[in-house]
Parts: C-alpha cells; structure tokens; sequence
C-alpha cells in the first residue's frame, strides 16, 4: 500500500462522517502529500458545487394554477368522483374478463363440458350470467334468513344488500388507491 | 410583533379540517425545491412543471392518507419521485437505457489520476461543471444527490422518498459522488491538457 488516502476516504473526510482515526491519518498525510492534497481541494469543491446548486424557479402562476385544478376537483360532479373512485376496479373487472375469455377461448377449459351448438363466448357470458343472478338470488335469500333487521325484506332489502356491496367495492378500491400512491 | 409560521403539519391539519385554500402555504413552501428535483430528472421545464403540480394535487387528494409519522416534505417527494419515475421509464428507449449502461462502465474504469488542477479550479466554473455532469448520472444516483445536497435529506428520509433500503441510499451516494468526482476531474483534465 502506497499510504496514499483513496478518493472514497477523502470523500468521506470531506463529507464529515470518517472515523476519528482515519481523519487523524489522512490528514498527516496531507501534510507531506501533494497530490492527495490537490484531491482534496478538488472534492472540497465538488461539495460546495454540489451544496450550492440554484433551486429553479417556477412560472409565476404555478401556486394559483395548482389551486384551480383542486377547486375543479372539489367541484366535480358526484358521478365524475364515483367514476374516478371506481376507475381501477372497472379495469380490474375488464382485465379478468379478458383473462377469462382468453382462458375459454384457447381452450384451457373444456368446451364440451359447457355443451354444444352455441359459441364459447355466449357460452361463457350466459353462464357468468346465470352465476350473478344465483349469487344475487342466494344472497338475498341469506339476508331474508339471517338479516331482515338489517335490510328488510324483498325489493327494499335486495337494493341494501347492492348498496352495501358497491360501498365494500368502493372501499376496496379506496385502499388500492392509496397503495398505489404509497 | 413576532408571528411564527405554521409548521407543515399544522397547515395539514388545516387543510384536512376544511381550509383547503391554505393548501397554497404548502405549494409555495415546496414548489421550488420540488421543481429542482423533477427538472434534473426529467431535464424539460415544461413537463417537471406539470408533474410538480400533478404530485402537489395527489398529495391534496390523498392528504387523508398522510398519517404525519414523516414531513410532508418527504411524502411529497415520494409522490414525485414515483411519478418522474413513470415518466422516465415510459420515455426510456431500451436502446437508451443501454447506452447509459455503457458510458457509466467506461467512466468507472477513467483513473483517480491525479492532476495538478488546484491553479484552474474556481467556483464557478466548477459549479456549471457539476451541473452539466449531475444531469448524465444515471436517475437513481442523481436523485439521491439531489435529495441528499439540495432537498438537505437524511438517509432515512432519501430512503423514504425512493422506497429503498438505507443501506442502498449509503451506496448510491457513494457511487454518485465517485462518479460525479471521476467526471469533473476528467474534464478538467481535458481542459488542463489542451492548453
């Protein structure tokens, strides 16, 4: 070893954060070494480039520009801020479509089993139907039993029961959100 | 009289109880160094404007969110760091990408040589130097120089705003600086051979 200080130590004993015992080192080296002390004053004044670069300016309607665009969001209508709310759900629902439909078409599920003389899609579709509607169905028929207090019965409570899946949608879509800006 | 100005989270606070028009406080506070940031990263005035605003309306959309345990400061600076990201990845060619790789392997292989340089280094040559290189270094280092000289982060803060451990933020400082250093006394060696 040459006892030359390398770049990184005298980055560092510029920076502040060598130990005491190298800073005690590389500065006796200083003292007798030309060189490193030419490096030294270079890095000295690479920081204080650094620490010194300009902040930019920005346009001078920049802090009035930024109010107007969350008035207009403040002042959307209802159904615009639903819409947004539900924006990634909707995608998500049209991506698993696409998904499923890919799945049925290549083949991956047996289309015998669905049976013939129609196409796959309408198959497919028909069948999703079916499935929603027997979901809607059971559930409402589990509310009926389990919890006519809390929405009521027939047509009234069904609408509850919608009302309390688009709200747990909408939260859901609330926390991926917020995921997403995190 | 002396009056003492609302720290970030009492402006929050503020906001969050209904007086959105002091959001404005917050916007002028942090424009400019928020600006430095998005300009150095995605190097057009145009669009390091209209994604500051962008990261400025997120963040007032989602100021619910902001559990306060951090500055605003650095939540916002997460909120535009993601967001240069997006648009610096998306703008990005593969071929660029490449390229980059390839001038910063040529540059770590440029000597620590030592040049007697002491004579033609002043301030502000040096200072318009550093800047021209701090715009070549790859994002990641340049942001972490960026968030460590001129936002004045800590490393817990810088790894807050990148989403990356402490120890990657140590690291990339590290290389950034070397690399930068290794840059500017390159040049300066080339001017200094020229005359």
């Amino acid at each position: 070893m040459n006892g030359h200080c390398s770049p990184s130590e005298i980055q560092d004993y510029v920076t502040g954060v060598l130990s005491p015992a190298d800073r005690h080192r590389c500065e006796e080296h200083f003292a007798r070494c030309r060189s490193c002390r030419s490096t030294l004053h270079a890095v000295t004044r690479i920081d204080l480039a650094l620490r010194s670069i300009p902040v930019e300016r920005v346009s001078p309607n920049f802090t009035q520009n930024v109010m107007n665009r969350i008035s207009r969001e403040l002042n959307a209508p209802l159904a615009f801020k639903v819409l947004e709310k539900l924006a990634h759900l909707f995608a998500l629902f049209i991506v698993l479509a696409m998904l499923l439909t890919i799945v049925v078409v290549t083949g991956v599920v047996d289309v015998q089993q669905i049976g013939e003389g129609q196409s796959v899609v309408e198959q497919f579709l028909s069948g999703q139907a079916s499935a929603v509607s027997g979901a809607i169905a059971g559930f409402s028929s589990w509310l009926a039993e389990y919890a006519p207090f809390a929405f009521g019965s027939g047509s009234l409570g069904i609408t509850g029961a919608i009302l309390t899946v688009v709200t747990l949608l909408a939260l859901l879509d609330r926390f991926l959100s917020r995921r997403l800006i995190h | 009289m002396h009056i003492v100005a609302d720290s970030d989270r009492q402006i929050v606070e503020k906001v969050r109880s209904g007086n959105s028009r002091t959001y404005a406080l917050l916007v002028d506070r942090h424009k400019e160094r928020a600006m430095t940031l998005a300009l150095r990263l995605l190097g057009s005035k145009e669009e390091a404007e209209e994604l500051v605003q962008d990261a400025f309306l997120r963040a007032y959309k989602n100021l619910d969110t902001f559990r306060g345990d951090a500055k605003f400061s650095t939540w916002l600076y997460r909120i535009l760091y993601n967001l240069c990201m997006t648009k610096v990845t998306r703008r990005k060619g593969k071929m660029e990408h490449l390229e980059e790789e390839d001038r910063m392997t040529k540059t770590m292989l440029v000597d620590d040589e030592e040049i007697s340089i002491q004579e033609r280094i002043e301030h502000e040559e040096i200072t318009k130097l550093v800047a021209t290189e701090i715009e070549s270094l790859p994002e990641k280092l340049k942001t972490v120089i960026l968030l460590f000289y001129v936002q004045d982060m800590s490393y817990d803060e810088m790894s807050a705003v990148m989403n990356i451990p402490v120890g990657s933020v140590k690291t990339y400082l590290h290389r950034g600086r070397n690399m930068l250093r290794q840059r500017v006394l390159s040049q300066l060696k080339g001017e200094v051979s020229l005359t």
